[in-house]
């Protein structure tokens, strides 16, 4: 009868080879154990399990051996299967299945640690603060969520999303703090997900954002403790398996201003910071549609030693600024995107090319003019100040559009363009929350917050529009 | 999207302005107008930027020259001679010869105000004794590095640290030219020519008061003093006196005054108030500096000179029939209806002068006695 039951299941996948069965004899009882041995942890199975069924003095049935396992091995969980569907996922997530001639087959939990250990940060790399990052391990991730914030008021839901993929989902958040409504729209919204796999939290992003607008509404964060500062000012963070990302939201458009370093360094130095990173927005955005409108309308706006100069600098450069600006980006895109997919081995071979080679060589044949060069590189740079990659990306096409505002219209382009930038910002909603908050509407106090650091004590209080619970965050 | 049409519409509809690169504009930084035989003869100095091998622009200036029955015409015809569109954005110095300045100042006004282009910060100074282009063009060539930076220094240093000329712009020209009972001052400009061209060749240390039609004699360097003094536009200046027939000057700065004009009865009072500082800078004599009465006298001193400057410009506006402090244009202001009466009468013969020197000299340099 056993053997049938392998002709069936071997029938089922399709004859995978990865699918390991062993009959077991014990006292004149046949017992068959089915596992995939690409996730489980074969000592697992020979110590805990294999080892203690020796041990069992009672009379061999399901029952028995049953409660002697999760007497004897508490680590792992058991569970009784319901049908053949529920089989096979045990057995596509590391269980070892327990079938008997009589009585209901069971499962025991012997899962191999497949994801690497915990790391530093990636992309969100910080000089002062905590340096660990979330892993591809969903356990964990919300540990090391749950290490931070050690109160039964964490709660932690838990959903399966994707039809083939059984993608556990997990949204986070305080229930002593956030706004409930949030929380239902949240659930609802991941409810309403019909896809077949979720591979990564981002897959999830794009299935419940409302509106794709170009500036992100949802940023991802790969920071534990970016995560839990965000879940106690009351928003709500999304992990999914294999992912070592955690979704945040709502987002503002100022939290995009804000780095890591920020919670850990004097208010005074980090106000200083971030003024630099509002000039740097500007220039990233600006700058070329700035220099391309001066050059080719508005020359009476820059003094007349800059002016020669530019105009000595483009001099016999044969094509006109536009097609400049905008090739050099392109050049620029293409160096960045060919940096990222290299291997780290040859990273360095595509910087001497491309910075050296290309942009010296390129001036010296008088193709474009070193002024260009120099601030389409500096816009570029301005731009990878910030740490999302929604966010550097958004700048980028800005800035193209903001050119071609430019060159079109000078000046008044550039405000016209300003104006477009304004409206579509204005008209973005992260979960109904106003992207622009606390700008618009207006809230003097978390404007202040937002744009500059106030000190640790002042910082008493949550955003109004985040709760509607326990407003203060601390009496100091 | 309706949103994004709209927007494109709208940029077409109101940019103005063509689009031009920057390597296509001549940059005209000082432009001469000379009126001969009905005609106007422009000569442009154009910045002429090429870059070199070594990376650094390399700066000399052009000459174009072009002429043509109206300014704007002239203008345009510099594009049939020379490669480049002529652009004025960035104009510093306009000189205008007398000829010019004497027939058609209101049509060379009339061009730099309608023009959208023309920067009208721009100084403005009158070639008295030669023609403009030979001023921007004294060799003949087609090349020459006209010095104008240093004659842009020259003109505010002038201003503010001699006190013997006034950087007129051409906005300031014009708001005085239009006004009603006063008289514009306009720098002059000449050129010698056996130096070469360099900034000490290019001299500018007159001026000149410019009625409609005319332009009138030269004022001497001390009307020219109090001139700036009334009109508080220096920083600090020297002035020449002399205690007990010795030389002494003393740096008079921070002018405050105020030209005050009564009409009673007919009869008018000008009080001129001078509120100003001053200190010792060199002295060639030995007395005591720290002894109150000298210190008095020495301000005294510098006061009667400052008076006499004054006096001299009220003489000097006397004899000219000329408003250079602008009695006419405050009776026009403070006492309109009667100002018709005295629209045309030289207001310097019938006016009596107040002139009042509030003088604070509590400076007396670093040593107490004369070096001499």
């Amino acid at each position: 009868m056993l053997d049938k039951i392998i002709d069936n299941i071997k029938k089922d996948f399709h004859n995978s080879q990865d699918i390991i069965f062993r009959k077991i004899k014990l006292k004149n009882n046949n017992i068959l154990l089915v596992f995939n041995n690409t996730l489980t942890r074969s000592d697992n199975i020979n110590d805990f399990i294999l080892k203690k069924l020796t041990s069992l003095k009672r009379k061999i049935t399901r029952d028995n051996i049953y409660n002697h396992l999760e007497n004897i091995v508490p680590e792992n969980i058991l569970v009784d299967i319901k049908d053949k569907e529920d089989l096979y996922t045990k057995i596509n997530s590391g269980f070892t299945v327990f079938i008997f001639e009589k009585g209901k087959p069971f499962a025991v939990e012997t899962r191999e640690n497949l994801s690497r250990g915990i790391s530093e940060p990636m992309t969100e790399q910080s000089i002062s603060g905590p340096k660990d990052a979330f892993t591809e391990n969903y356990q964990t991730n919300i540990g090391l969520i749950r290490k931070r914030i050690k109160t039964n008021e964490l709660v932690i839901d838990e959903k399966t999303v994707g039809k083939q993929s059984k993608t556990k989902v997990a949204i986070l958040y305080m229930s002593n703090i956030v706004e409930s409504k949030l929380v239902k729209e949240i659930k609802n919204k991941i409810d309403k997900i019909d896809i077949d796999g979720i591979l990564d939290v981002t897959n999830i992003r794009e299935c419940i954002e409302e509106k794709h607008g170009i500036f992100p509404v949802i940023e991802a964060t790969e920071r534990p403790d970016k995560a839990s500062l965000f879940l106690l000012d009351g928003k709500v963070c999304i992990m999914t398996e294999n992912s070592p990302y955690a979704l945040v939201i709502p987002t503002f458009f100022s939290d995009l201003f804000h780095a890591n370093e920020d919670n850990y360094q004097n208010h005074i130095n980090v106000t200083f910071t971030r003024i630099i990173r509002y000039i740097s927005f500007l220039i990233a955005i600006l700058l070329p549609a700035f220099y391309i409108a001066i050059t080719t309308f508005n020359h009476e706006t820059i003094p007349v030693t800059l002016l020669t100069n530019f105009s000595a600098q483009r001099d016999g450069v044969p094509f006109p600024a536009i097609v400049e600006a905008l090739g050099l980006t392109l050049v620029f895109e293409i160096l960045k995107e060919s940096d990222i997919r290299m291997p780290h081995l040859a990273g360095s071979a595509i910087s001497i090319l491309g910075s050296i080679v290309l942009g010296d060589a390129a001036v010296t044949a008088g193709i474009v003019s070193p002024i260009t060069v120099i601030i389409v590189s500096l816009s570029a740079i301005a731009s990878l100040m910030f740490s999302s990659v929604g966010m550097v990306n958004a700048i980028r096409v800005w800035r193209i559009i903001f050119m071609l505002f430019a060159t079109t219209a000078g000046m008044i382009g550039i405000f016209l363009a300003g104006i477009l930038l304004t409206t579509s910002l204005t008209s973005k909603s992260s979960f109904g929350k106003p992207y622009l908050y606390p700008l618009i509407p207006l809230n003097k106090k978390f404007l202040k917050n937002v744009l500059f650091k106030s000190k640790i004590e002042k910082d008493n209080t949550r955003m109004p529009i985040l709760t509607d619970k326990n407003y203060t965050r601390s009496n100091l | 999207m309706k949103k994004i049409i709209i927007l494109f519409i709208t940029i077409f509809l109101l940019s103005g302005c063509s689009y031009r690169e920057l390597n296509d504009l001549a940059i005209i930084s000082a432009i001469g107008i000379d009126y001969d035989n009905n005609e106007f003869k422009l000569t442009a100095q154009v910045m002429n930027v090429k870059s070199s091998n070594s990376g650094i622009a390399e700066e000399e200036s052009l000459i174009y020259e072009s002429t043509g029955p109206t300014i704007a015409k002239a203008i345009r015809n510099f594009s049939i001679r020379y490669p480049k569109n002529a652009y004025l954005g960035h104009l510093e110095l306009i000189v205008i010869n007398i000829e010019a300045a004497e027939q058609k100042l209101d049509e060379i006004f009339d061009y730099f105000i309608r023009s959208p282009e023309a920067r009208s910060s721009s100084f403005v100074v009158i070639a008295k004794e030669q023609k403009a282009n030979e001023i921007l063009n004294p060799n003949n060539e087609n090349k020459g590095n006209f010095p104008i930076e240093g004659l842009k220094t020259v003109l505010l240093d002038g201003t503010k640290r001699n006190g013997t000329i006034y950087d007129l712009t051409f906005e300031e020209f014009l708001s005085f030219y239009l006004k009603e009972g006063i008289d514009p001052l306009v720098p002059l400009i000449k050129i010698t020519k056996n130096k070469g061209i360099t900034a000490s060749a290019t001299i500018i240390e007159e001026m000149a008061p410019v009625q409609h039609n005319k332009v009138l004699k030269t004022l001497n360097q001390k009307q020219s003093i109090a001139y700036n003094t009334i009109n508080n536009n220096y920083y600090d200046i020297i002035v020449d006196c002399k205690y007990q027939d010795k030389d002494f000057a003393a740096i008079v700065y921070n002018p405050k005054s105020e030209v005050n004009v009564e009409l009673k009865n007919n009869k008018i009072t000008v009080n001129i108030d001078i509120n100003i500082e001053s200190k010792i800078t060199e002295i060639d004599s030995k007395i005591n500096l720290t002894n109150k009465q000298i210190q008095n006298s020495l301000k005294k001193e510098v006061d009667k000179q400052l008076k006499n400057y004054i006096t001299s410009l009220i003489d000097y506006c006397k004899e000219n029939n000329s408003d250079i402090i602008g009695i006419g244009n405050k009776i026009y202001k403070n006492y309109f209806k009667e100002y018709k009466k005295y629209k045309n009468k030289n207001l310097y013969e019938i006016a009596d002068f107040n002139i009042k020197i509030n003088n604070k000299m509590y400076r007396y340099g670093n040593i107490n006695k004369g070096a001499a």
